[in-house]
């Protein structure tokens, strides 16, 4: 039970696989902790990680907040700090330069020229239907000249910073604080899938030598790509787990639910191991049963396929943006989708680079409550930690950013904006 | 059906690339035929042998190390072939991927050979491709494709074969056999066309292989290739020249003449159009200096000047006193660009007037104009499954929810 006085964070993820609730908070060595957890499949009201029906949507979430907050006592949700993950090809990022020129005598860089860089960087002109719901520093240029990462203290006459922007679907963003503000809270403040995981994913080396955090969900891919703690690159690719099922199903005439749980439960690398070189399914047919025999080739090759496209299709957008060369690392792959087996190999095929599995990292508390492996909650507890770095931002360590929080939605993301700083991953 | 060959001379198999072994594969009739022409050259016996095949009567006369009968049919078990069936062929191969994997295990490098077009190899590389891949072994696929007066069906067997093996395979070295006609004559007997192209396969193979095995003095290894295929895709040529002490003075002029006369090289005019190209000089201990750097500039001759040249000598003691030359030529294809719609030829449309004023009508609209060409709309139903109802995702040109085998119109094996 949390005591009264500490800082709980809500996290909530409509996926297109679950929705679900988590509520934690930071330790004093920076770890979270997580006090309660619950989760519900998402039974067709989310899709490509879309809301689609917004009734279901509030009913699913409804019930798991309800049996998450049975262990947090007495607990009121209009004081509480909650935030969800948006994902979905309604997400975009651009970037935004803004420059200031420094008349200082000494020509010293301050903390006051980098905000007012970043201040200026943030204005661009966007469609009104777009959202900007967060910020995080990419990389500084100073006299046009040098690059660097951390400009305080350098020398330069004139200082230009460039910020990633992400934005989304104002109407979306707006469906989900409609369902919060039923369900009892104020107003939410979003998160994008992949930048969630670059909290809770990566190690500190990872994040400044060039690595893309790979977010293989449900429905939908997406991604980011960090380098010196900057982030370079953010995007989704439509597509996730599902299309991988849907292919087995329509290839080998098998139910979609037979193959969402034949690659769950890494059915094609256990009846290998077993010596197996086919899958045996029963059909009735007219009242008699007859066994299929499907070669196991014939799964490997489909879901190879798709991966492939897939892993090919964000190499494309990599060369495209020629962010590709910041990629030296290699690549961090979480959610569900890094559980099929074969997914890290064809993506080290794909994208020449080392690519490893992921999942939160210094994570305590009640982790029996995930009933799945824990890459599948990555983002959410990537969510917790993403969190405790935006309060740890605000200027009056909780007060100011409560008193935000009990604003109208635009006012929040206007206060949040407003902090001034633009988030370090 | 696996078997041991008791043919194999104890102690010359499994001879070491670096540290490590190399294997053979041949797959298919094609594939066993170069496997033969492999075991009769005396440079080759330190390479193992593995043969894999649908029809138990090809396999029986092979002098293969090993052969893998692999059943077409799971039910009867027979080794009657596959009928040229690229399904039947892949489902008797991924069906002995057990005796596969047992028998690549622990070698460091694997060739397969064979022909592409028919059913066993056709059906059959991408197993092969996913057991290396699978045990970690760089491979090498060095395949035939058929000759253009074969049938239309084959010829588009293997091109769809190549489409899908490519991502999934380290090297690809395709060989056109129309390549033969560079050098053999019109009247050459069918019978001794096939067994040329066979011929020479294995000679590749060995050449290939040799590249691959000696310490390197200039490096080529598995990872130039890899670099000089992963670029783009590329169509290529290989020869082979071997000359020893004995052939006369200069054996390494003679080498480098006899590979520019490989007949899967394509003769001097596919160097000259050549974009890349690996040339390697293989020779003993014995090998000089100024026979390398002499050899290895008239090979540069012979090559246009923008082409990407990677050279390399190697120097193993197996090979004191004979020399061997080898390039791999490439020509990278065009970037690929989205295929137009097909387009078909119609009668022009003429507006409808007054019969007796027809001729005044401007050009384009005449009677005697061209007739002009109309988008052909494709009839191809897709079946998206539980996405059929949802609206299309488009990304990159292409509605992603349609399954990729569909768009990519790849053979699936159901079972039955």
């Amino acid at each position: 039970m949390a005591s009264s006085g500490q800082t709980i964070i809500t996290g909530i993820e409509f996926g297109t696989d679950k929705i679900c609730a988590i509520h934690g908070r930071p330790d004093q060595n920076g770890n979270i902790e997580v006090l309660s957890f619950a989760s519900q499949p998402s039974r067709n009201s989310i899709v490509k990680g879309t809301i689609v029906d917004q009734n279901a949507a509030l009913n699913i979430l409804k019930s798991v907040l309800e049996e998450s907050e049975k262990g947090l006592g007495k607990f009121s949700r209009s004081e509480q700090h909650v935030y969800f993950l948006i994902n979905g090809m309604h997400v975009s990022s651009r970037f935004g330069e803004g420059t200031v020129l420094n008349y200082n005598g000494d020509k010293k860089i301050l903390p006051t020229h980098v905000q007012q860089a970043i201040e200026s960087a943030k204005n661009l002109a966007v469609s009104t239907d777009l959202m900007n719901i967060q910020i995080y520093d990419s990389s500084f240029l100073l006299d046009d000249k040098k690059r660097t990462f951390n400009p305080i203290g350098c020398l330069a006459e004139k200082l230009t910073a460039i910020i990633h922007i992400v934005f989304a679907d104002r109407k979306r963003i707006d469906m989900v604080q409609t369902i919060l503000r039923e369900l009892g809270f104020e107003s939410g403040y979003p998160v994008f899938v992949p930048f969630a995981d670059a909290y809770g994913v990566p190690t500190q080396d990872e994040r400044s030598q060039g690595t893309l955090i790979f977010d293989y969900g449900a429905g939908v891919c997406s991604y980011v790509l960090l380098y010196k703690e900057g982030v370079h690159m953010s995007g989704s690719i439509p597509v996730g787990v599902n299309n991988v099922a849907n292919d087995l199903s329509v290839a080998l005439e098998l139910p979609y639910e037979f193959c969402q749980r034949f690659l769950r439960e890494s059915r094609l690398e256990a009846l290998r191991g077993e010596g197996k070189n086919y899958v045996e399914y029963k059909v009735s047919a007219g009242g008699s049963e007859k066994i299929r025999r499907i070669p196991l080739d014939s799964f490997e090759k489909v879901i190879d396929l798709r991966q492939r496209e897939t892993f090919n299709l964000l190499k494309k957008e990599l060369e495209r943006t020629g962010m590709i060369t910041y990629l030296r690392n290699g690549v961090v792959m979480t959610g569900g989708g890094s559980l099929i087996e074969s997914a890290p190999a064809t993506m080290a095929n794909v994208m020449n680079v080392p690519v490893r599995c992921g999942e939160a990292m210094n994570v305590t508390g009640a982790l029996s409550a995930f009933r799945s492996p824990m890459p599948c909650y990555s983002a959410i507890l990537g969510l917790i930690k993403h969190a405790a770095a935006l309060e740890e931002d605000s200027p009056s360590s909780g007060n100011g950013l409560r008193r935000t929080m009990v604003h109208a939605t635009d006012q929040f993301l206007k206060r949040m904006k407003d902090l001034g700083k633009a988030l370090k991953i | 059906m696996m078997e041991q060959n008791a043919n194999t001379p104890a102690g010359l198999s499994r001879a070491p690339i670096g540290n490590g072994k190399a294997l053979v594969v041949g797959i298919g009739g094609c594939g066993i035929r170069i496997l033969e022409f492999l075991r009769a050259n005396p440079r080759a016996k330190w390479l193992v042998t593995l043969a894999v095949d649908t029809d138990g009567g090809v396999l029986a006369g092979t002098r293969a190390d090993a052969v893998i009968n692999a059943s077409a049919d799971w039910n009867s078990k027979s080794s009657a072939g596959c009928g040229g069936d690229i399904i039947r062929g892949e489902r008797a191969v991924s069906h002995e991927r057990a005796n596969l994997k047992a028998h690549v295990r622990g070698f460091s490098l694997m060739i397969v050979t064979g022909g592409l077009g028919g059913g066993t190899a056709t059906g059959g590389v991408r197993t092969l491709a996913s057991v290396a891949r699978e045990e970690g072994i760089p491979t090498i696929f060095l395949l035939t494709t058929p000759f253009s007066f074969e049938a239309h069906s084959r010829r588009k067997n293997a091109e769809d074969c190549l489409q899908e093996i490519l991502p999934v395979a380290d090297v690809v070295l395709t060989m056109p056999n129309d390549l033969l006609f560079s050098t053999l004559p019109p009247d050459t007997p069918a019978e001794s066309a096939f067994a040329t192209s066979a011929h020479e396969m294995a000679s590749t193979v060995v050449g290939i292989s040799s590249v691959l095995r000696c310490r390197d003095l200039i490096g080529t290894d598995f990872a130039t290739f890899m670099r000089a295929l992963h670029k783009r895709k590329a169509s290529c040529g290989i020869g082979v020249g071997f000359a020893e002490d004995s052939d006369g003075l200069d054996r390494c002029a003679l080498a480098l003449s006899r590979m520019l006369d490989s007949p899967f090289l394509g003769g001097g005019e596919a160097m000259k159009r050549a974009d890349a190209a690996i040339v390697t000089l293989t020779g003993g201990p014995d090998l000089e200096l100024g026979e390398l750097k002499r050899t290895l500039e008239l090979a540069a001759g012979v090559l246009p000047k923008n082409v990407e040249l990677l050279s390399g000598a190697n120097v193993c003691d197996e090979a004191a006193g004979s020399v061997q030359m080898t390039a791999v030529i490439f020509q990278y294809a065009p970037e690929s660009k989205p295929a137009p719609l097909p387009r078909r030829k119609v009668p022009a449309p003429v507006p409808a007037v007054a019969l007796n004023h027809a001729d005044e009508l401007p050009l384009p609209f005449s009677a005697a104009s061209d007739n002009v060409e109309e988008v052909e709309l494709g009839l191809q139903s897709y079946d998206k499954g539980v996405f059929e109802k949802l609206p299309s995702v488009r990304f990159s040109d292409e509605d992603l929810d349609i399954p990729t085998y569909q768009r990519r119109n790849i053979r699936i094996d159901k079972g039955n």
